[in-house]
């Protein structure tokens, strides 16, 4: 996605076909057009979609399987134009909402200074307009005779721990999220979020 | 003298109030407690006397059910405060048992502390410290690319190399190669959970130079080649771990991002290469020491009128604190550093297992004794090959292998049915080498369940087996998510070990 300063530029449409159908035409889309903007898929950036009971109705051909993925505003022309054309078979979209607010819960052990400054360096130094909720990380320096390896009574003499919740404009918060993810020692809840008004005209 | 009376020179009584509580509860407990061991101890010596374990009350294995408990539970409950005083605690139980045992069976108990000690822990703890300190002087420097392929392939040495060096030395000197070449990684948990089933653990089957409890079985007469018998189950589980192992690493292989996967690639690798080589040449005198002292009969050296400690095992003892010292003197301590070597681990076995050996008396003495002991119903319900796998097995997972393995091994040679013509063939009469041979000639499978379920399920828990703990920090401060104690028993062992182990029993133990 493009860098931008404003919050409320990012969409998230739903595309109702088969999953891998959808997701390669959208790629496709955006090379072939030379967009430097990027979709952000549900499935692949730990975004949550739809409920499990939704996906089971999925699989079970009780409804449609559906796609959800996020681009710029600036894009939305060019995949609402091509899933209109007649030639575009097996996929329809079916919503497009302007995404007002990304959100995701953390939690983190870490056990050495460098993973310590690692962590801290992700979690606060976020961008201006991102929040980080209940943050107040408990760091404990043991004795210098708890360094080294232990068969029987291991202890670490650094740790590091914390958890809070960072939310704020989508693409900042999928920032830090990405940054996060990478850390294995993080555990990140998937991103929850915020939808406001539809993009899409009214049918009928 | 000085003037008692005077206010600033007034002299106070010796001794704290801390030192006479203890003094008096030790006195309170060997006055309570001497009627019923002297109503059992009979005669010392000499006569017709049932033997030590028919006549120990089971209370008295007390003292080891606590320490087993202790090392299970406090690294959990209390990680600090056993870090700092684990020496202490497994001193207090090991005094717990000795000072009641000492007062009621006078000669008998100071024979039977001297023998556990000088068969048992003094040989246990020489070679754990010379493979300990020869492994930790061998680095493997360079660098690997992580991918599935490269790292089964690590793991796979790793599960033959652990019989040769033991599980320990195998796990210092490549868990650290295994975590640098999987640094790109995001998901890297499974990579070290394998690594603790396999090299921590399943490995170590096939010498006794691979996990403690088979080193205590060689001590305890079961021949140095015999433990090859678990070539198969070892190679059965092995190849079932390796092959789900890569299934498992080729799926989180492609979840990894392809940036990242695509500048692992790129990078130049720095060849690998061993450093500190020579110590092969000691690990070498390490096994031609005790091979020696389990081929050859030097005669014997009397401490005592009834121990006895064969020559050719104090030759081996004092061959592997030479390799040691020597390993110590021509390895730089740079490579040591590398491994992240202290002494710390062999400090913690020394003590800990000087309060096992301590209390694991009356254990094996109760247990030797068959169904006359208090332990009889033990001798008796367990009678299967599977029964002893899984018993052992379970009670491996859950305690210190070491401890359990001679607990159910003594099982075993009590629940021999050894005629009295049996015992008059032999020689020597029916002492435990004669025992244990008949155990090996009659009930093969029985050491076999044994000896696997100690060794395969020390893998089950973090405190199975000790370089499980050791490899679970080791990664944790190189960046892991290890899974928590129970997490670690519910996501992995319990779905992957359990099968496997049900698999071995199905082939070898029905």
């Amino acid at each position: 996605m493009s860098e931008s300063e404003s919050g409320n530029d990012s969409i998230e449409l739903i595309v109702e076909g088969d999953e891998k159908t959808v997701s390669g035409f959208i790629r496709g889309l955006f090379i072939g057009a030379r967009n430097p903007d990027w979709p952000v898929f549900h499935d692949e950036l730990g975004i949550k979609s739809e409920t499990f009971a939704e996906q089971l109705k999925g699989w079970v051909g009780l409804s449609e399987p559906l796609s959800h993925f996020v681009v710029d505003r600036d894009a939305l022309a060019l995949v609402q134009s091509a899933l209109a054309d007649p030639r575009c078979h097996g996929m329809k979209l079916r919503a497009g909402q302007v995404v007002t607010e990304a959100s995701f819960a953390f939690e983190f052990k870490v056990f050495t200074e460098a993973a310590g400054a690692q962590v801290r360096a992700i979690f606060e130094q976020v961008p201006g307009d991102v929040t980080v909720e209940g943050w107040d990380p408990q760091e404990t320096r043991r004795h210098e005779d708890t360094e080294g390896v232990e068969l029987y009574s291991p202890v670490h003499h650094y740790r590091l721990e914390g958890s809070g919740r960072v939310s704020g404009p989508f693409k900042h918060v999928l920032y830090v999220h990405e940054q996060a993810r990478r850390v294995e020692q993080i555990e990140e809840e998937k991103m929850t979020l915020v939808l406001g008004a539809s993009v899409l005209p009214e049918e009928g | 003298m000085g003037n008692l009376a005077s206010g600033s020179d007034e002299q106070r009584p010796p001794s704290p109030w801390r030192t006479q509580l203890a003094l008096a509860l030790l006195a309170t407990a060997a006055v309570l407690l001497l009627p019923d061991i002297a109503a059992a101890a009979g005669d010392a010596h000499g006569g017709d006397h049932p033997s030590l374990g028919a006549r120990l009350p089971l209370w008295s294995v007390g003292p080891f059910v606590g320490i087993l408990l202790s090392i299970a539970l406090f690294p959990l409950v209390a990680p600090a405060f056993w870090h700092h005083h684990y020496g202490k605690v497994a001193a207090g139980w090991a005094v717990l048992f000795a000072i009641p045992f000492l007062v009621g069976y006078r000669m008998e108990a100071i024979d039977a502390i001297l023998h556990i000690y000088a068969v048992d822990y003094i040989p246990f703890i020489i070679l754990l410290r010379a493979l300990f300190t020869v492994a930790g002087g061998i680095v493997v420097r360079g660098s690997l690319k992580g991918a599935p392929k490269v790292n089964v392939t690590l793991l796979a040495i790793g599960t033959v190399l652990s019989s040769v060096i033991g599980t320990t030395g195998a796990s210092m000197l490549l868990i650290r190669p295994l975590m640098r070449a999987n640094d790109w990684r995001i998901n890297k948990t499974h990579l070290i959970v394998f690594f603790i089933f396999l090299v921590s653990n399943i490995g170590g089957s096939l010498t006794p130079l691979g996990d403690p409890p088979l080193f205590l079985g060689f001590l305890h007469s079961v021949p140095f080649f015999w433990t090859l018998n678990l070539f198969s189950p070892y190679l059965l589980v092995s190849i079932m771990l390796l092959v789900g192992f890569f299934a498992l690493d080729t799926y989180y292989y492609r979840k990894e991002p392809e940036d990242a996967k695509q500048a692992m690639l790129a990078q130049e690798s720095e060849p690998l290469k061993l450093v500190g080589t020579h110590n092969f040449l000691y690990l070498g005198g390490v096994i031609a020491f005790v091979l020696f002292s389990g081929s050859v009969k030097l005669g014997d050296v009397h401490l005592t009128a009834h121990l006895h400690v064969p020559i050719q095992n104090i030759v081996r003892d004092v061959g592997l604190v030479a390799l040691g010292l020597l390993s110590m003197k021509t390895t730089p301590k740079a490579l040591r550093e590398e491994n992240g070597f202290t002494w710390g681990p062999i400090e913690e076995v020394a003590y800990l297992f000087a309060g096992i050996f301590m209390t694991i008396i009356p254990a094996l003495a109760i247990l030797g004794a068959g169904v006359d002991g208090k332990l009889g119903w033990l001798v008796a319900g367990v009678q299967s090959d599977a029964s002893y796998f899984w018993v052992t097995g379970g009670l491996s997972s859950f305690l210190d292998n070491a401890p359990t393995y001679l607990t159910f091994f003594n099982t075993a040679l009590g629940g021999l049915d050894m005629s009295a013509a049996e015992c008059m063939q032999a020689a020597a009469g029916c002492g435990e080498p004669e025992k244990v041979a008949v155990l090996i000639s009659d009930k093969e499978r029985t050491l076999l369940a044994i000896s696997a379920g100690a060794v395969f399920m020390g893998a089950n828990t973090y405190i199975g087996n000790a370089p499980n703990f050791m490899v679970k920090a080791i990664a944790e401060e190189g960046g892991v998510a290890m899974p928590s104690f129970f997490g670690y028993i519910v996501r992995w062992s319990l779905p992957i070990l359990v099968p496997c182990f049900v698999v071995v029993t199905f082939v070898y133990f029905m």
